[in-house]
Parts: C-alpha cells; sequence; structure tokens
C-alpha cells in the first residue's frame, strides 16, 4: 500500500489516520522541521526565564548521556545498568583532577574521558561469555562498586556530602560562568551527537550493530565479530556518558555519591524506553519527559518515584517501542510486512 | 580471646542473617525455576510483608497474627502482579519481566515512602528477650525464631516438592511447560500458584524481620538484590544451590566486617558476585532441570 492509496482513496476516519497524515507531512518536510526545532531552541533562552532555562540544561545534559546510553541498548543486544556510574566517573575525574591537581580543564576532560572509556571497555568485555540477565547483573555490581568507592573514599571524592565548589569550564581562554553559556555549550553537544548518531545509523558501523541486536547468533555467523561491535558501543556510549557527566559537575558545581546510584541508572533506562529505544529523537523525547516535565510541575519524592514506576509499567506494558517509535511506526504504517 | 568472641558473635550474626536471605531466596529461586523470569520487585514483596506486620501489630493485632496477614496479604498480591505484569511477557525475554517488576519495585517504594515517611519499629511481646545459644553467647529471641522459621519453611518446601503431587506437578512444569500441558496438567495455574507462593515467602520474611531491624520504605532493595545474586550463584532454578548461596552471602557480609570498614560490606559482596557470575556463569552448583531457562536468560 502506498502513502497515496491511505491518504487519498481511503477515507480518513480515525485519529490515527490524522496521526499518520501529520507524521508523513512531518517526516516529508524533515528538514524545515529539524530547522524550526533547531532555531526555538536557538532563541529559547530569550524568551524563558532562568528557572526554565535551568531546567532545559538538565534536559540537554540528560539527553547526551542517553544519546549514549541508547548505543548500548539500540546497538547490541545487551542491558548494562552502570550509566549512572560511568556519568560520576566522567564526573568526578574531571572535577578532581581540576581542583587537587590544579591540571587545566581540557586536559582533565580528556583524562575523565579516557578513565570512562577504559570502564566502559571493562564492563563491557564480560559480554564475550555473559548475556541477557546475567550481564546485567555483573554490570550492576560493578557500577554499585563504584559507587560505594566513591561514598567512601571522602578525602578524594569529598564521600556523601559531596564535591564541592567544581570549577567552571574554561578552555582557550574562555571561561564558562553564566548559566546561557552552558545552555548553548549543552545544545552544541547534543546537536553534534544527534548528528553523529544520524549519521552513524545509515553507516555501515551503524547496520552492524542492528544486526548485532536484532540476531547476534546470526551476525556471529556471517562472521561478524560481535564481542567487537559491542565494545565498539560501550566505549561510544562512555565518551557521551563522560562527556554528559563533566558538563554536569562542572555546571551544577557538585557532585554527590547518589549520582552514581542504582536509581539514578533507572532514570536513563526509563529515559531511553519512553523515548524509543534505538531511535534518533528518543533521547530528547526521554529526557524531556523524565528531567523537564516532573521538575515543571514540581513533582518531587515519593510522588516522583511511583509516577516513574507506574511510567515504566505502561510503557513496557503498552508501549514498548517508546514515543518515538510510535512515530516511526506511523510513519510506516501499511506500507510493509515487517517494522525492522 | 577478643578476637577469637568476636568471631564467634559475628559468626552467630552471619547465620541469622543468612536465615533471613535464605527465606528471601528460596521464594525468588522457585518463581525464577518454575517461570524462569525474574522478580525484581521480590524485595518490594518484603517491604508489604514488614508493614503489614507493622500496621496489625500496631492495630492492635498479636504478632503472630501479623505474619499470617502478611503471609496472606503477599500471596494475594503475588497473583495480581503475575496476572498483570509477569503473564503477559512469559514469551518475551525474561528481561521485560525485570523491567516491569523494577517498576513495580519503584511504585512500593514510593508508596511506602508515602505513607510511612519515617522508619518504624515493630514490637513482639518477646523484643528484648535473649536467650544463652553457647557458652557466653546469647541471641535475641526473635533471630532465634528467625532461624527456626528458616528451617522449618527450607524443610516443608522441600518435602512438598518433592513428595507431594502438586510438588510433583510444580516440578514437571518447571522442567517443560509444553509437555506438562500435554500430560493434562493446568499449567498456567500452579505457575500462578508458584508465584503466589514465592511471593508469600518474601512476606513472611519481611514480617519475621521487621522486629529485628526497622522498617523502612527502601528496605526491599538490597534483598532483592541478595535474592538475585543468590539465584545466578546457586544455579539456573536450582533452590538448594540457592539456598546454600544466601548462606555465602550472609556469612561473608558479617565475617568481612571484621577485616574491612562496615562500609564496604556490600562492597565484598558484589565483588564476589562479579567473581562468580564471571568464571562460573553457570551457577556454582550443576543442575540438572534445565527446564525452561535459557542459559542466556
Amino acid at each position: 500500500m502506498s502513502i497515496e492509496s491511505i491518504t487519498s482513496s481511503k477515507p480518513v476516519t480515525t485519529l490515527v489516520d490524522y496521526a499518520i497524515i501529520l507524521v508523513r507531512t512531518l517526516y516529508r518536510h524533515s528538514k524545515w522541521v529539524i530547522g524550526c526545532f533547531f532555531l526555538i531552541a536557538l532563541f529559547l533562552p530569550f524568551v524563558s526565564g532562568d528557572y526554565l532555562e535551568n531546567l532545559l540544561i538538565y534536559v540537554l545534559i540528560y539527553t547526551v548521556s542517553v544519546i549514549g546510553y541508547d548505543f548500548t541498548t539500540g546497538g547490541t543486544n545487551e542491558i548494562h545498568v552502570a550509566q549512572a556510574p560511568m556519568m560520576a566517573i566522567g564526573g568526578y575525574t574531571s572535577a578532581i583532577l581540576m581542583m587537587k591537581f590544579q591540571i587545566p580543564f581540557f586536559a582533565a576532560a580528556l583524562a575523565a574521558i579516557g578513565l570512562t572509556i577504559a570502564f566502559g571497555l571493562f564492563i563491557s568485555y564480560p559480554s564475550i561469555r555473559i548475556h541477557g540477565l546475567y550481564f546485567a547483573i555483573i554490570t550492576l555490581t560493578f557500577g554499585e562498586l563504584v559507587r560505594i568507592v566513591i561514598a567512601n573514599t571522602p578525602s578524594i571524592t569529598g564521600g556523601t556530602p559531596g564535591l564541592t565548589p567544581i570549577p567552571d569550564i574554561a578552555f582557550l581562554g574562555f571561561e564558562l560562568s553564566r548559566q546561557i553559556e552552558y545552555y548553548y555549550l549543552a545544545l552544541a553537544i547534543v546537536v553534534l551527537a544527534m548528528t553523529f548518531k544520524y549519521r552513524l545509523s545509515r553507516s555501515n558501523v551503524g547496520h552492524t550493530f542492528q544486526g548485532v541486536r536484532n540476531n547476534e547468533h546470526l551476525a556471529k555467523t556471517v562472521g561478524i565479530n560481535t564481542l567487537k561491535y559491542k565494545m565498539y558501543a560501550f566505549t561510544l556510549n562512555a565518551v557521551f556518558a563522560a562527556t554528559a557527566g563533566i558538563l554536569f559537575a562542572h555546571y551544577i558545581g557538585l557532585m554527590i555519591p547518589r549520582e552514581a546510584s542504582l536509581l539514578r541508572t533507572t532514570d536513563f533506562l526509563v529515559m531511553n524506553l519512553i523515548g524509543g529505544i534505538g531511535t534518533i529523537w528518543g533521547p530528547v523525547i526521554g529526557a524531556f519527559f523524565v528531567v523537564g516535565v516532573p521538575e515543571y510541575f514540581r513533582i518531587a519524592g515519593s510522588l516522583r518515584l511511583f509516577m516513574f514506576g507506574l511510567t515504566l509499567i505502561v510503557f513496557i506494558l503498552l508501549i514498548p517501542r517508546g514515543l518515538a517509535g510510535i512515530v516511526q511506526d506511523l510513519r510506516y504504517q501499511g506500507t510493509r510486512e515487517d517494522d525492522n | 580471646m577478643v578476637v577469637f568472641e568476636t568471631l564467634v558473635q559475628q559468626l552467630i550474626n552471619g547465620i541469622v542473617l543468612s536465615g533471613y536471605y535464605a527465606i528471601i531466596a528460596l521464594g525468588l529461586a522457585i518463581i525464577f525455576g518454575t517461570l524462569g523470569v525474574v522478580n525484581v520487585a521480590h524485595g518490594g514483596f518484603v517491604t508489604i510483608g514488614a508493614y503489614t506486620a507493622y500496621l496489625a501489630t500496631d492495630a492492635g493485632m498479636p504478632y503472630v497474627g501479623g505474619v499470617v496477614l502478611a503471609i496472606v496479604v503477599t500471596f494475594v498480591f503475588g497473583g495480581v502482579v503475575d496476572r498483570l505484569l509477569v503473564k503477559p511477557f512469559r514469551d518475551r525475554s525474561p528481561l521485560t519481566v525485570m523491567l516491569s517488576t523494577l517498576g513495580l519495585l519503584l511504585v512500593i517504594q514510593a508508596t511506602a515512602r508515602h505513607f510511612f515517611p519515617s522508619v518504624v519499629a515493630v514490637t513482639t511481646p518477646w523484643s528484648g528477650v535473649s536467650v544463652p545459644v553457647l557458652a557466653g553467647f546469647s541471641l535475641e529471641l526473635q533471630r532465634v525464631l528467625l532461624l527456626v522459621v528458616a528451617i522449618v519453611l527450607i524443610a516443608v518446601v522441600h518435602v512438598l516438592l518433592t513428595h507431594t503431587r502438586t510438588g510433583t506437578i510444580i516440578r514437571a512444569t518447571a522442567e517443560d511447560v509444553t509437555t506438562a500441558s500435554m500430560m493434562g496438567v493446568d499449567a498456567d495455574r500452579y505457575l500462578l500458584l508458584v508465584f503466589c507462593a514465592g511471593s508469600a515467602m518474601a512476606g513472611l520474611a519481611g514480617a519475621i524481620i521487621a522486629p529485628v531491624t526497622y522498617v523502612s520504605p527502601s528496605m526491599g532493595l538490597w534483598p532483592t538484590l541478595v535474592g538475585l545474586f543468590t539465584v545466578i550463584v546457586g544455579g539456573l532454578g536450582n533452590y538448594r544451590g540457592a539456598l546454600i548461596a544466601a548462606f555465602m552471602i550472609g556469612l561473608l557480609e558479617s565475617i568481612s566486617i571484621l577485616f574491612i570498614p562496615t562500609n564496604y560490606r556490600h562492597a565484598i559482596v558484589f565483588v564476589f558476585i562479579a567473581i562468580v557470575i564471571y568464571v562460573r556463569p553457570e551457577g556454582l552448583f550443576e543442575t540438572k532441570a534445565k527446564g525452561v531457562l535459557e542459559f542466556e536468560g
């Protein structure tokens, strides 16, 4: 069935039909749509107040991390439960190097990314023989170890009260001190990350990721070194997680061990799931709904946790492909049999 | 001598802690072994059991009544959870159930935190009573009770599984749902029963630990992790292995306090688990019944 057959010959009756038409129109003019989004993002700080801007920075930072997380959930068939610790390693390393060793930001950030990559490779290596639940558990233990070490070495990491004050980001003679500067830096990184992810998903490597995710045994059979690709995915994830962690640490100026907790990791899982695993726009949507919406409506504490759990259940139960996944489904509805 | 005495004391504490872990592990292991799913909300059932016991004793019920109520409540709730969150995903990856029950764990924690912002304590008529166990060492009566309940429960479950018709059917279902169904077994009913019974064990664990420790909304997270670990260390759905693993973890946690800072006692367990998963992902104890469980979990 072609696009015309739905939009012209079949009468438009249901809400779904309208949604399909809307989605396809948006996709047809995707350049304009993305341009509009970009312009809105560019000028938003001028109309939003400080509070909203602060929220948007949070959303952008988390988006970077979820884009990274999506490389592992959408690019391999494993789920790892150590995203928050990875972000914390990035943030803490950069902050500690700057504060205790007076190392310039750029070098500190590079070292932080390097260390996070090392951790990412370390936790991904067991996937050579451990899969599914077992892999999730082994990454969970490594992640919890990171949190315990951070919480119990107060001389280096500041311990439970946290590490503060973390200096501002400064490189190439610039020093970021105002909120709006952090906004544009985070926005630039998100745009870069999304572009990179889009280009990657169209490349050979991206297709291989999909193959490994959909059927690892088949991928192995046709001669793909699946461990290598899993390690690629974890390296990419580490780079993004560390970047997000560094941005977070220097923007907030405070790192606490809770940033590495299991509960924080579930944040990323939920964001990834709400947005849609393996999609380009999923991470933005997920971060927006998980970080932005509850903060804006001042939902906090136990109510936030409650909504969180409920959202997780509802999405797993009813919308396992996530919001961006639904949009994709609508786009291709009725045009082909398989929806891979 | 002092070192020796602390060692013995920690050993006793470790055995009691292991009893608590064993009740939790047993419930999770029979669920995992039969349904092939990991119930991350298992610790949530512990929380529910503890709060039920608290509410019951607070309303004037005797403590034993509270324990029975906790078992009944978690049994019924387990049935609801199985129908809503586990059964729909029976054919999907086990990770799906993990995520849906993780959502449930968060919901339970949030609800508990909403209604009980501060920790509460459950008192029993024998609170504060200690009994001598060994020369020079005494133990709270409630802890002795916990250990007795754990041992009795393990014995009862073992006899039920190996010497009754229901137990045989459950083991058959665990081994192969399809074949069991073809033999005229209403597999679905038995899977539900196992899930309910496993959940009730978690509720029992919560009700029985409540007078020993404080009852707090986040008390369910660590038992969940311990449960997961025992299931993995014990081997696929091997509940005997899970019990041994529970005792290993309990003893490891208590004994390690002698050598390393208290804050790291969970870290020791994590390291142990990571090593076990990496070196022997099939578990420390070989199991014969592979059943519905895929090694790749």
